[in-house]
């Protein structure tokens, strides 16, 4: 029988707080999208916004927080890869 | 040991995720072709920057962002429906669940109305490939979700009809996984798709 998380270590207030914060970051997306600013900077800023918002997600949401071993890093690996390969072509691309 | 942790508020800590150990090889299948998908964006956009910055202005920003806070706001209503069945409450689990699956349901709607407006102006795959990855990765996500309102809807019946519990609750977490994972590929492909530039 495995042994899963089972218990109920995040709070009604954290994954409230967590809520908030993952709404702010993303109207601050929309409203730079909005503003009609290019540059680089910008476009590397929304997805490092992006990749902490899905890491929040894993750790609270999906609770991978509580995960030891490999299981735990599932999402920061997936971030990490396309966080490299999205980047590197946006970089490219502006060079 | 664990409910015990639990109520001293001690951090504990396990070796698998919540949920069926099965729904996690599928999230991660799910997720490297989502990784694939978006990376092929990226590397075909190097070679066609302008037409991809020209056509990412047709797209509809306002919907996006309804679309993302939709979302968001469905995740967080499944974490609390998560918590109430584990405190025993499969009436509270399950009217948090059905309040999800509304809310995933104010995603089909708009982004059906966001497909509609393309397909009306004579859109489709083959116009540019800007239109072909916009199109193909979010429908396939769009699958995800109408998939993943299923196994919403069916979870909260049976928390109505009180087949979970405080100790057996599984299926719960297994659901409430699967939708975390749509919910963060959208967070991805929201800014690379309709932002980025």
């Amino acid at each position: 029988m495995k042994e899963s998380v089972s218990t109920n270590l995040l709070t009604s207030r954290s994954a409230l707080l967590v809520y908030l914060v993952l709404v702010t970051l993303t109207v601050l997306t929309w409203l730079i999208g909005m503003s009609g600013v290019e540059a680089l900077w910008v476009s590397l800023l929304v997805f490092a916004m992006a990749l902490f918002k899905v890491h929040l997600i894993g750790d609270y949401f999906m609770q991978l927080k509580q995960v030891r071993g490999i299981w735990g890093l599932v999402i920061v690996i997936w971030l990490s890869i396309t966080a490299i390969l999205v980047s590197a072509a946006y970089i490219f691309s502006a060079s | 040991m664990n409910t015990q942790a639990a109520i001293n508020g001690i951090q504990s800590h396990h070796k698998y995720p919540p949920g069926d150990l099965a729904i996690w090889i599928f999230i991660l299948a799910e997720l490297l072709v989502f990784a694939v998908f978006f990376a092929a964006y990226a590397f075909a956009r190097m070679n066609n920057v302008e037409l991809f910055n020209q056509y990412q202005l047709t797209l509809d920003r306002n919907s996006a962002l309804i679309n993302t806070v939709a979302l968001l706001t469905s995740s967080y209503f499944v974490v609390q429906g998560v918590m109430r069945i584990r405190e025993g409450d499969n009436r509270a689990c399950a009217a948090w669940i059905w309040a999800a699956v509304g809310m995933g349901m104010l995603f089909i709607v708009v982004k059906m109305a966001e497909f509609s407006h393309h397909f009306s102006q004579g859109v489709s795959l083959s116009t540019n490939s800007f239109y072909m990855f916009y199109l193909s990765l979010t429908f396939f996500h769009f699958m995800h979700v109408l998939m993943g309102m299923i196994i919403l809807a069916v979870v909260a019946w049976k928390a109505r009809q009180g087949l979970y519990s405080r100790d057996e609750h599984t299926g719960v977490e297994t659901g409430a996984s699967y939708w975390h994972m749509v919910d963060l590929v959208w967070l991805i492909l929201f800014p690379l798709v309709y932002v980025m530039r």
